[in-house]
């Protein structure tokens, strides 16, 4: 069964409890959004910042740890220098070749060698590559020493 | 309001980057920094083949600082098992920890100049208190040999004798600087250790001294001294040609221990003598040059004659005889080669003697170098007008004397003798020094003519030094048995016996010398045959000569001939 509703007309009295309502304005976000914006900027570029010199620190370590291994390097060398003089001195050769009874030569003998005959010697004692043989046959320990020495220069 | 707080934080942390980064910086470093001088590494000495004769290797020194130890005892103990220091140091540190706490030191060297492993290894217990610092140590990887003339440095690594103290700056180099973190409790943080100031390193110096010869006349003279009973010896070898020192070897019996050892003090330099009868070869060169004799020049030579206050002798009695000048060098006659200075005149003589470097230091600048003793003519008084013409009355070092030889050898030119050769930079570069000083003393037909007596010498049956002869090889020379004055002034010891000084100065081969060598004994025993040149001296240089021989690749020529030719 329909039923009829009728709408109420607004009493006077309903009237005059409604509360005086206005048009209200749009706000504006920007000055929000440009804030939000500063902060997330600054947010990333702390955090930037805190990386870069995590990074910094991190590769100045590195580099003080190379430094560490040049100059532990360098230290090697200079003792490996040390045992070589004392191996090649001739106090330790006289002393080790007393022990196997030699003795000092009293006399100098010169003798020609055929030059070919040098020659085959050499090529049976077989090839060596170029670095070894700079390094055993051509280049003396100060040649060895200077070649640090100018690889080096400079360098802490 | 955020933003202006967020502003306000920005700036701040902008202040603390900028301007007030370093007034905090340099506040947190002062707290928790310390700063160390690194010393430069020292520069290596090499000898003339590159091989090395003194160089500086890692190390470390071992320090406490009492007020920091836990447990001062323990800890001393510990590091005496690890070092094993002396009683002494033992206890002197045991007394140091256990002082009073107000009283403790701050700082205790328990030990300098440890191996770099142990330095590490005592570094790696991490104890507070103890502190290890890299510090270098001068090494002789060759032992003593050479340390003549090397010299010495100090514990902090300055040197303080001989080369290591003459060329001390160039080889010192620049020092920097090390900073360090300090955690609480003194010890450092591993790893905070940087480089803020890397150090120069110092220069290197390539010596003339060849090690092997070096050696070899150290060892001769060593056995020769001991031998003889002698008090010491010294060998020198020059290059002929460029004065360059290949060898110069000091050895001398210590008083106390009675063994006889190579001297840390360079007497070939320091130490002058009476050279005697080897300076004969001066007086007859000079009188060739002059040419106030030649080789068939003879003098009337008694064996005996007085001047002036003083007999003077030769060696032993003979008849007056008619001598060459050639034979009065063989024969090494003192009145026979007073003779020869009076034909030559005193003033000139002694300009010849000058000439050949008597009287004055070398040009070597080594610490100490003596100029010896020769007057000026004016002032030589009584017999000493005369004996200088045989090599006393006055005194040279045997560098002087080797030199003036050596002048002979090299037809007649004076070559300054030199111990360094080049300098090698921080770069590598090699930088030989300047050429030695020359001048013409006499002229060549003198010195080859003087050559050839001095071969007679030891070639000839009635020569003083036959014991100087190799086989093979033609040599020249000449020897000396000069008296030594004593300390009481006179020529006697308390015995009222003689002192001896007896040497020999040669060179070979004559007829194109390489090498000149003077070799010396001092004080051999009064009493015994091995007192003379001949004897004492001679032997060693036939002795050294396989060595040279050996090392210079001296070949005679294919026609040459020694004694036996």
């Amino acid at each position: 069964m329909a039923v009829t509703v009728r709408k109420q007309r607004s009493s006077p009295a309903s009237t005059a409890r409604r509360p005086a309502l206005s048009v209200v304005r749009r706000r504006r976000r920007w000055p929000a959004v440009i804030g939000v914006v500063l902060v997330m900027f600054m947010l990333v570029a702390m955090l930037g910042a805190a990386v870069f010199h995590t990074q910094l620190a991190q590769r100045q370590l590195r580099i003080d740890d190379l430094e560490r291994e040049v100059q532990s390097e360098r230290e090697r060398f200079d003792e490996l220098r040390r045992d070589r003089a004392v191996l090649r001195s001739p106090g330790r050769i006289s002393t080790e070749a007393e022990a196997l009874d030699m003795v000092r030569g009293e006399t100098s003998r010169f003798i020609e060698v055929d030059a070919g005959a040098l020659a085959r010697q050499l090529a049976a004692a077989g090839v060596t590559d170029d670095d070894a043989r700079r390094i055993i046959g051509e280049s003396g320990p100060l040649d060895q020493f200077r070649d640090v020495k100018e690889v080096s220069a400079g360098q802490p | 309001m955020l933003v202006a707080l967020l502003g306000a934080v920005l700036v701040r942390v902008a202040m603390l980057k900028t301007t007030d980064a370093e007034s905090f910086r340099s506040a947190g470093a002062e707290q928790w920094t310390r700063s160390t001088e690194i010393a430069a590494q020292r520069g290596t000495i090499f000898d003339r083949h590159g091989n090395e004769l003194a160089m500086s290797v890692p190390a470390a020194s071992i320090s406490i600082n009492p007020k920091l130890l836990e447990n001062g005892p323990a800890t001393v103990q510990l590091l005496d098992g690890l070092l094993d220091l002396s009683d002494e140091r033992v206890e002197s540190l045991m007394a140091e920890v256990n002082k009073p706490e107000g009283e403790r030191r701050g700082f205790v060297y328990v030990a300098r100049q440890v191996d770099a492993d142990l330095g590490d290894q005592i570094r790696g217990l991490g104890r507070a208190g103890i502190n290890v610092d890299a510090e270098a140590r001068r090494e002789m990887p060759g032992g003593r040999t050479g340390q003549t003339v090397l010299g010495r440095t100090d514990i902090d690594g300055k040197g303080i004798a001989g080369l290591e103290l003459q060329y001390d700056d160039l080889l010192t180099g620049a020092g920097g600087q090390l900073t360090r973190e300090i955690a609480p409790g003194g010890r450092t943080v591993p790893g905070s250790e940087t480089i803020t100031q890397p150090p120069v390193p110092g220069e290197d110096l390539v010596l003339t001294i060849d090690r092997a010869i070096q050696f070899a006349s150290e060892e001769i003279l060593i056995e020769q001294v001991l031998d003889i009973d002698a008090r010491g010896g010294f060998i020198v070898v020059l290059d002929t040609d460029t004065g360059q020192i290949m060898a110069n070897a000091s050895v001398r019996r210590d008083d106390l221990t009675d063994e006889v050892e190579v001297t840390r003090g360079n007497f070939v330099v320091t130490d002058s003598y009476e050279p005697g009868s080897v300076a004969k070869v001066i007086t007859v060169a000079a009188a060739l040059d002059a040419g106030v004799v030649d080789q068939a020049t003879e003098f009337e030579v008694p064996w005996r004659e007085q001047y002036y206050d003083d007999l003077l002798k030769d060696s032993h009695q003979h008849d007056t005889e008619m001598m060459t000048i050639e034979k009065i060098l063989v024969e090494s006659s003192n009145i026979g080669t007073i003779k020869i200075q009076e034909r030559l005149g005193r003033f000139d003589h002694h300009d010849y003697m000058t000439e050949f470097g008597l009287g004055q230091k070398t040009a070597l600048a080594f610490p100490g170098e003596s100029a010896g003793i020769f007057k000026d003519v004016d002032e030589l008084w009584g017999s000493e007008r005369v004996t200088v013409s045989y090599g006393q009355g006055m005194s040279s070092t045997p560098l002087q004397m080797v030199a003036a030889v050596n002048a002979i050898a090299n037809d007649g030119v004076y070559v300054a003798p030199s111990l360094v050769r080049s300098v090698v930079g921080a770069d590598g570069t090699i930088t030989p020094m300047p050429p030695n000083e020359t001048r013409r003393v006499v002229s060549q037909e003198a010195a080859e003519v003087t050559a050839r007596m001095m071969q007679e010498v030891v070639c000839n049956p009635f020569g003083t030094a036959r014991r100087a002869a190799v086989e093979g090889l033609p040599i020249a020379g000449k020897t000396g048995t000069a008296f030594k004055a004593a300390a009481n002034g006179t020529y006697f010891d308390e015995d009222g016996d003689r002192i001896y000084y007896a040497s020999f100065a040669g060179f070979f081969p004559t007829d194109d010398p390489q090498v000149t060598v003077l070799v010396a004994i001092d004080e051999p025993p009064a009493r015994s045959r091995d007192r003379f040149g001949g004897t004492a001296s001679a032997p060693l240089f036939a002795a050294l000569t396989p060595t040279l021989i050996h090392e210079l690749g001296i070949q005679p020529g294919d026609d040459a001939f020694g004694c036996e030719g």
